[in-house]
């Protein structure tokens, strides 16, 4: 099959459209006048009648409304050329060869911690030797449409911006881990800890012969951390606090300059597909009309964007039998099978 | 005619048992600092983690809720709907308990939240699509009622507390309900994710409700010792007996459901908690000293003769219930995130959590700064309100042909 579907010019993926300052800001000026005039008007009345008191606190209301308006607002900034998109991903399981590629770009691109993954994967073995079936599922946030890591976000850290994708405000985050407690995945993670310190670990890998994340971090001048995403920082996403949670994101700071996500422009496979599902021509939409797709726990109704197609072990790979009757049958004698078949 | 004499020995101004409860309060408060310094400086959760993300800290906060919702509802549901006028003496108490619950409950979660100090973005900058925002501002309008309530006993406003208690039953019920409804819509956790058990924490309020009105009447009864009081301790009894069975049955209703129909991620989950290596917490705390215990003590002073064993029996049998009710969210909150079932391997996976020391010294300093606030409200707002309301001539209160609205001594102070 043609590796061409990830190599797609980002403008014909993302449906670029540069409109920066469009009708978003022109309400928000507009709104904050209202509240404004409602301000004056409540001072100079004097003293404050109940009415009085009704309106300034629907001002004051409407000044909140207004406030949250802007910060939701302000998530969408640089991703305009995304509006009216449907990002998705699909996995296609039989070019993944289960290297864990995606796992380390990820890893790499967003400065994850210690024993923290957005990108991971479930193994499952089954059967008995030789009969043994072995199974990858590559594993990320499902940026699911009906969200409920989202619902349940007291204060809108977790939100959708262009694209359907849903992303995280670590400002906004108070750290109650609902949205853990609400997604059925597990790819929400709690981050407890001073952000990289991981780097102040003295423990050896192997000990005495290789180095400990410390001695790593002493070598390059202790000053910076040896394997580091600046660009990842400069989004103001990189350096995660304390106590707060993080997710995947389909690398917004990427998407922002339409570049794909890092495990999706990593895998070597391509096995990563990423794209506008309502772009009847895009990549995700012509991989997904061919093959029946498959979602994790689909009954729950949660709608997940990233699909699966095709298995990891082919079936190509397993003998032609007729059955497990058949298998235990030496069909080479002509005999044996008249006497099956009659 | 009830005098200050007769009311409970907590109630005079110069009790021991005041100065003992500060000092232990304030004990608990030292002690427990070094885990709240832990937790507000240095970020320490404790063993908390991505799989376990709640422990020790939410269990206390559902426990903490449910008695401050408990107490109220039972209390207003007894005195307004089971016509037990005689509790209107013992309202302030209620309220008071109710409040220090409400602060335990808020301190509990606040040391939850891994940044603490963003707990006003719910309020200023709300997102009313989520439940825990609801839960928030319940508990803001609860405060709200509670204080008002408390004020209104202070100061004799007998119209302002009646309609308090109005309130206070649909916000109470709405805010145990939200509780309830915040763990059951989590498809996630498939213990969880079941349409009774709003209802079940509506009915776990009552049953604790109802202990928390009865322990508080057979302690600080402003009519302690007197013949009202005991036959009063009887019908509260009485009552939560009924409560207890209702309990009962529905847990086992419950159980039952989940066992018989075997969905693996239930059932599976559900079989730890009842033989699981913490299932001693449910069989000795919960069931056998906070329930069966309990029945005992009630079907036993249904035969006693003497007054004195009664109370002490219906005092234990609250007590025990009450305590160990903790062991009820604890159960409904730990198993359901400890344990969890892998729909690709076909198997339960568990994770392991204990509450650390610094879990622990929190609770500690939760539990001491409720016991302070308690005795605290006691000295300041209960003791001079009975101070004035029992130096009243109680007749009215007793004499044939009175209007029934207005035979409560405790309401006819607002001159004094």
């Amino acid at each position: 099959m043609s590796t061409d579907n990830r190599h797609l010019p980002p403008d014909s993926i993302f449906n670029m459209k540069k409109n920066r300052n469009g009708n978003g800001n022109a309400t928000r000026s507009g709104a904050s006048e209202a509240g404004t005039d409602n301000g004056v008007r409540n001072q100079s009345a004097g003293d404050l009648s109940r009415r009085d008191f009704l309106k300034s606190m629907g001002a004051g209301a409407a000044v909140v409304g207004v406030a949250a308006g802007c910060s939701r607002a302000h998530a969408n900034d640089g991703l305009e050329h995304l509006e009216g998109t449907n990002l998705v991903m699909v996995i296609d399981l039989q070019r993944c060869t289960g290297c864990g590629g995606c796992d380390v770009a990820c890893k790499n691109e967003n400065n994850l911690r210690q024993g923290h993954f957005w990108s991971h994967h479930i193994t499952h073995t089954t059967g008995r030797f030789p009969n043994v079936r072995y199974e990858y599922l590559p594993t990320l946030c499902n940026h699911c449409e009906n969200a409920p890591c989202e619902k349940a976000c007291p204060t809108s850290a977790l939100h959708k911006v262009h694209g359907s994708v849903t992303a995280h405000d670590p400002s906004k985050c108070i750290g109650c881990r609902a949205c853990i407690i609400n997604c059925p995945y597990g790819e929400v993670h709690a981050h407890f800890g001073q952000p990289h310190q991981e780097w102040q670990d003295e423990e050896e890998l192997i000990a005495g012969v290789t180095g400990s994340a410390k001695s790593t971090l002493q070598e390059v001048g202790g000053e910076r951390i040896p394997y580091y995403n600046n660009e990842r920082e400069n989004h103001g996403l990189g350096n995660r606090h304390h106590g707060i949670v993080e997710k995947c994101d389909f690398c917004l700071h990427r998407l922002r300059e339409s570049k794909l996500p890092a495990c999706v422009k990593r895998c070597p496979t391509d096995a990563r597909i990423f794209g506008d599902l309502n772009d009847p021509n895009s990549s995700v939409s012509r991989v997904l009309a061919n093959y029946r797709p498959f979602r994790r726990m689909e009954h729950l109704g949660t709608r997940p964007k990233v699909y699966y197609v095709r298995s990891f072990n082919s079936a190509s790979d397993y003998p032609q039998t007729k059955g497990e009757l058949a298998e235990n049958i030496d069909i080479s004698k002509p005999a044996q099978e008249k006497q099956l078949f009659g | 005619m009830a005098t200050a004499e007769s009311s409970s020995p907590y109630l005079t101004r110069t009790s021991k048992l005041f100065r003992v409860s500060l000092i232990l309060g304030i004990v608990a408060l030292v002690i427990g600092a070094f885990g709240v310094f832990q937790v507000l400086v240095f970020g320490n959760l404790g063993n908390l983690s991505t799989e376990v993300p709640w422990g020790l800290w939410v269990g206390l906060y559902e426990y903490f809720v449910l008695l401050e919702v408990g107490a109220v509802l039972s209390f207003t549901l007894l005195r307004y709907g089971g016509g037990l006028k005689e509790l209107d003496k013992l309202g302030p108490i209620i309220m008071l308990t109710a409040l220090a619950a409400l602060v335990g409950a808020l301190v509990s979660i606040f040391h939850d939240l891994g940044q603490p100090f963003r707990v006003w973005m719910p309020i200023l900058r709300p997102d009313f699509g989520s439940l825990l925002t609801w839960m928030i501002w319940l508990h803001l309008a609860y405060m709200i009622i509670l204080i008002i309530e408390l004020w209104a006993y202070r100061y004799g406003r007998k119209d302002i507390v009646k309609k308090m208690a109005y309130i206070s039953l649909p916000a109470g019920a709405a805010l145990v309900a939200v509780l309830g409804s915040f763990l059951s819509v989590a498809a996630a956790r498939p213990l969880w994710n079941d349409l009774l058990l709003p209802v079940v924490y509506l009915i776990s309020a009552f049953v604790v409700g109802t202990g928390v009105v009865l322990l508080q009447h057979l302690v600080f009864s402003p009519v302690y010792g007197s013949s009202e009081y005991h036959k009063l301790a009887h019908r509260l009894g009485r009552w939560f007996f009924s409560w207890i069975l209702v309990g009962i049955f529905t847990a086992l209703t419950i159980s039952l459901v989940m066992t018989y129909a075997e969905v693996p991620a239930t059932a599976a989950i559900l079989r730890q908690m009842l033989f699981g290596d913490y299932a001693w917490t449910l069989w000795v705390f919960h069931v056998g000293l906070g329930i069966l215990l309990p029945v005992v003590l009630l079907f036993w002073q249904e035969k006693m003769q003497s007054d004195r064993a009664r109370k002490y029996a219906l005092g234990g049998a609250s007590g025990l219930l009450v305590l160990n009710f903790l062991m009820v969210p604890m159960n409904v909150v730990i198993p359901a995130l400890a344990y969890r079932y892998d729909h690709v391997r076909d198997t339960l996976v568990r994770f392991e959590y204990f509450p650390q020391l610094v879990e622990w010294l929190v609770m500690v300093f939760v539990v001491g700064l409720m016991l302070v606030i308690f005795a605290l409200g006691i000295r300041l707002v209960i003791q001079p309100f009975y101070r004035v309301a029992l130096q009243v001539p109680a007749a009215a209160a007793t004499a044939p042909g009175a209007p029934e609205d207005d035979n409560d001594a405790l309401f006819n102070n607002e001159e004094q």
